[in-house]
């Protein structure tokens, strides 16, 4: 009885935590996915609303002559998310287009393509010359009447303004209402009757044609207009695994002695060495300028690796003494019992051991010292770290968010192929070490 | 051949707390010795300063003849099971055993031939290759001891190796071990606080206390002449039973006054107390160990009621109250004995053993010199 008491429970239950960890996940993608799928976008695509789920693989152009006498050629783009075309440029200037469209949509139209293709526009005209001249006639008419409409309304919304607060004129009110309901009715028929006309006219004056996208030009871009950034990525990755190398060496050291050893004013030390990390780094950044400066290491990796190792070694102390606190003494006293000098015992035996949780604290130390942003604005100047480049490319003058989504996405990458590299070591460790 | 000698050896740590204090003793080669006392006597202690795996802070330690005790673990030529095997993790069985066998300048075929005979003797040789979190805890113990063996060390320190293991399993180590220990003839020095292990194993059993050694001897010797009321309390289950008595010289004779009883020592006790009298207020105690009270048919030193029987099946043990104080007695399966029932007490007076009440001391006859 209790049992089939409790069933649905469990099923709720259950759903429940289901349905949690589906929103946990959920919050922790979207923006992940929205900053990859935006580093694909176009210019017109990033900033078009709503914002197009995924990055289109093919452009549509529509190419029309505005003004054939003065061989003013209007581009349009076609947009998923308004569902119809939208006009991007106007100019006469067949180079122009060119390059205003690679950067508007990351198509490439060359000039020659754009010129065969305004030929066939006007081969098309040609062609339907008279057509399209009856077609512009009853667009024109169609129009006249529209103006008249567009007057008559205007005249019956003041007429009302002026009526709704008069007295005794209950019917007239009710009449002009009525005329205005007429009206608009009216207005938007002829609406569809323009559009109609014009739809069936656009096929005779236009082309229209699909280009694919060029998918990594955001990224191309990128490193194109901010010339440091492939540099800096270099910096970067040399900057942390320097960090890594010196937090890992003197924090690993440091953590075993916490761990292995008694002596005196050990939980002071122990404290005192979180307090490094209470002060932000942005305030510790200025004195550091001028310390740096005077070492000769200012604008320089090693100088920022040596400012981030200060933070880092003390999450380092506290990850990796906890780590070889769960190895048990008696596995490295067995390896000294057993013909082992105490280096012996630690090499062959505890950091063996250790090497998973060593290799998460490499990984704290390496994704903190990688995408540091604030210090490293400080403390760089000619040789600025990707963070820096990808933030600068955010603030600069013409703040492309698809381009600095491409940065973020490119800055992301070596940390998370330094994760995957280790992941082994960090599956392991989340089930402690197993003795 | 002395293998093992310990001379003042002493542990201090901190400025007051004495791990272990002037510890004396010799090992023979061959021999099995057990340190026994209860947690925090310091047993442990000494055991890791043979080991070198604690500084010693005053004394001496000499492996056959050779002073070690500065020297790192590495040069002691010792070999050593953990209580938690501390058996290596990252390495299968074979490379457990091979590891210490690797500094030895052996060939790859010594060593594999090394690594099957001990575990050969030791029951693992199924599960060379296989990874200690694979194996139950009695097969980790096993290969703790098969690595232990393979060094053929001069001197094999156990510490407390076998108490992590369940109750049957650690009888039949215990048996095992023994064995073990008469085929490598290896000289042993076990750590326990499990007085049966020590009493089933031991050659020589050293008992300790507070970091002192209280009694070193021969299994039988720790039992039937227990140094002080420690040991006898903690040596024997149940343990001895301790009645305080007066004593009293009246017309030659000797006589035992208990609020409850009252007897004529006989000739040997009498001896003792005429000898050594006790220190203080001369109230001693009496030693009997449970099998030594008998129940006889008819009124003998005292009678009483029974509080408690506890039915063992081989035996009975039976308990009362004296004066407040529970006392036991070891009687044999048959007849029954009913709780309630009246019973008369009879004491095997040439196995009681009296101490001083105030320093705990054994008092002994003296010997005679011949």
């Amino acid at each position: 009885m209790s049992r089939r008491g409790s069933r649905p429970g469990k099923l709720v239950g259950r759903t429940l935590f289901y349905v949690l960890i589906a929103g946990v996940v959920l919050v922790i993608l979207t923006p992940i996915y929205f900053l990859v799928a935006i580093s694909f976008m176009s210019d017109r695509e990033a900033y078009d609303w709503p914002l197009p789920l995924v990055p289109g693989f093919f452009t549509q152009f529509r190419l029309e002559l505005s003004d054939p006498e003065e061989g003013l050629v209007l581009l349009s783009v076609y947009s998923n998310a308004q569902g119809k075309f939208v006009s991007i440029a106007e100019s006469a200037d067949l180079e122009y287009l060119e390059s205003f469209t690679r950067r508007k949509t990351n198509c490439t139209l060359d000039q020659e393509y754009l010129q065969a293709q305004i030929e066939q526009v006007q081969q098309k005209m040609g062609q339907n010359q008279q057509l399209l001249e009856q077609g512009q006639q009853s667009v024109d008419e169609l129009k006249g009447k529209m103006a008249k409409i567009n007057a008559e309304l205007v005249k019956t919304t003041r007429k009302l303004n002026l009526l709704t607060g008069a007295a005794g004129m209950e019917q007239m009110l009710k009449d002009t209402q009525a005329q205005l309901v007429q009206l608009k009715a009216q207005k938007e028929e002829l609406d569809k009757q323009i559009a109609a006309v014009e739809n069936q006219l656009a096929p005779l004056r236009s082309v229209e044609f699909r280009k694919p996208k060029n998918l990594l030009a955001n990224y191309v871009t990128f490193f194109k207009v901010s010339a440091d950034a492939l540099m800096a990525l270099f910096r970067s990755l040399q900057v942390a695994l320097l960090t890594v190398l010196i937090s890992l060496s003197i924090g690993g050291l440091a953590g075993y002695a916490f761990a292995r050893y008694g002596f005196r004013g050990k939980n002071m030390l122990k404290i005192s060495v979180l307090f490094v990390r209470m002060f932000p780094g942005i305030a510790i950044a200025m004195p550091m300028v001028v310390i740096l400066a005077q070492m000769g290491f200012y604008d320089q990796p090693l100088g920022l690796s040596l400012v981030y190792s200060v933070g880092q070694i003390a999450m380092t102390i506290w990850i990796t003494a906890s780590i070889f606190l769960g190895i048990p003494v008696e596995l490295e006293e067995a390896a000294l019992v057993f013909g082992r000098s105490r280096a012996g015992a630690f090499f062959k035996i505890t950091l063996p051991l250790a090497l998973p949780g060593l290799a998460a604290s490499a990984m704290y130390a390496f994704i903190g010292s990688w995408a540091e942003t604030a210090q490293a604005i400080v403390l760089t100047q000619f040789n600025p770290t990707f963070p820096v480049v990808v933030y600068q490319t955010m603030v600069g003058a013409k703040g492309m968010i698809n381009l600095v989504a491409a940065g973020g996405v490119a800055m992301a990458l070596p940390a998370v192929l330094f994760t995957i590299l280790i992941r082994k070591y960090i599956l392991q460790m989340w089930g402690g070490v197993r003795v | 051949m002395i293998a093992l000698q310990l001379e003042g050896l002493s542990k201090r740590y901190g400025t007051k707390v004495w791990g272990a204090k002037d510890v004396n003793l010799q090992v023979s080669e061959q021999e099995f010795i057990v340190f026994l006392g209860p947690s925090g006597c310091g047993k442990t202690t000494t055991l890791r300063m043979i080991a070198g795996l604690e500084e010693v802070t005053e004394g001496r330690i000499l492996i056959h003849g050779k002073e070690v005790t500065d020297l790192p673990p590495r040069s002691r030529d010792i070999s050593m099971v953990f209580q938690s095997y501390a058996v290596w993790p990252h390495m299968t069985v074979f490379e457990n055993i091979a590891f210490p066998l690797k500094l030895k300048k052996l060939t790859k075929e010594q060593i594999a031939d090394t690594v099957h005979a001990v575990s050969d003797m030791t029951n693992i040789s199924p599960y060379l290759e296989r990874y200690p979190r694979q194996l139950s805890g009695g097969q980790r113990q096993r290969v703790a001891l098969a690595r232990a063996i393979a060094v053929k060390p001069k001197l094999f320190l156990m510490d407390e190796p076998l108490s992590n293991l369940d109750a049957k399993l650690r009888v039949r180590m215990r048996t095992e071990l023994k064995a073990i220990h008469h085929r490598t003839q290896a000289t042993t020095v076990f750590v326990t606080h499990d007085q049966a292990e020590a009493m089933s194993m031991a050659d020589r059993i050293v008992i300790m206390e507070n970091g002192k050694i209280i009694q070193i001897g021969t299994p039988d010797q720790v039992y039937f002449d227990s140094a002080n009321v420690f040991v006898a309390g903690f040596i024997g289950t149940p343990p001895t039973n301790f009645i305080p008595v007066d004593w009293r010289m009246e017309n030659g004779t000797t006589r035992l006054l208990h609020p409850d009883f009252q007897f004529d020592a006989p000739d040997a006790l009498a001896r003792i107390l005429q000898q050594n009298p006790p220190s203080g207020d001369g109230k001693i105690l009496l030693g009997i160990r449970p099998e030594s009270m008998k129940i006889v048919d008819n009124p003998a030193v005292l009678s009483t009621s029974t509080l408690v029987v506890e039915p063992q099946g081989s035996h009975q043990i039976v308990a009362f109250e004296l004066q407040g104080q529970i006392l036991k007695i070891l009687a044999p399966p048959f007849p029954k004995v009913r709780e309630g029932q009246t019973i008369h007490v009879d004491f095997e007076w040439n196995r009681v053993m009296l101490f001083d009440e105030n320093s705990g001391l054994r008092l002994k006859e003296k010997e005679v010199k011949a």
